[in-house]
């Protein structure tokens, strides 16, 4: 007959295999936060979404021309 | 202690030991950014100087009634646009080996487009956004392009 298992070592299992299964992401996580999570979006949207094809300065050019 | 549980609380004591490494090494040793990093930084800065040259001049342009600024602004609004998502395209494909030279020489090119609505500006008296100097600093280092 085996002899139960001590709380502080059940507990201790359990800890190990959150920290395996979480240790992935946490590497990942911190990874972004250290280095940038933007690296890999890429760059081109994110310009057109700043730089939409008609400008302020366009737009306000047509509104004159119209008066 | 039984044998077994020696091991476990060592590994335990191991991957603890590996996230304070980890969060401390962050703090210590914080990485150079590297070179497309920085090219990604010096567009971006670039496209929000551009944009808020744009609005300035539109702001001043519309108070004054000034077409002609508004017309000039809005032609070099659209070659620095165009010129910032070529540099963007360089950099998204920044692994391509023969993309990365190119970057510092569209980037300069968006530069010059800047630098022609920040004097149309500064021609009818109005002081051009900080954040240009921002985008300026920024894109030379970088290193420039030697054709502009």
């Amino acid at each position: 007959m085996s002899e139960p298992k001590p709380v502080a070592e059940t507990i201790a299992f359990w800890l190990l295999e959150r920290a395996v299964e979480w240790l992935p992401l946490l590497g990942e996580t911190l990874a972004d936060l250290v280095h940038g999570a933007s690296d890999d979006v890429p760059l081109v949207p994110r310009l057109r979404e700043i730089l939409p094809v008609e400008g302020a300065a366009a737009r306000a050019a047509r509104a004159l021309e119209r008066r | 202690m039984s044998l077994r549980s020696a091991v476990l609380f060592s590994a335990i004591a191991v991957v603890v030991a590996f996230v304070a490494m980890s969060i401390l090494g962050c703090g210590l040793f914080p990485k150079v950014p590297d070179e497309r990093a920085i090219a990604r930084g010096a567009v971006l800065a670039t496209a929000e100087a551009v944009k808020a040259a744009d609005v300035a001049c539109a702001q001043y342009g519309t108070a004054t009634e000034d077409l002609e600024l508004l017309q000039s602004c809005a032609h070099h609004y659209d070659a620095a646009r165009i010129a910032l998502i070529a540099t963007g395209s360089a950099v998204d494909l920044w692994d391509r080996a023969e993309t990365r030279g190119s970057v510092a020489c569209a980037l300069a090119r968006a530069l010059a487009e800047l630098e022609q609505l920040t004097q149309d500006l500064a021609a009818r008296g109005t002081r051009p956004p900080s954040i240009i100097e921002d985008a300026r600093a920024l894109a030379a280092t970088l290193g420039g392009c030697p054709d502009v």
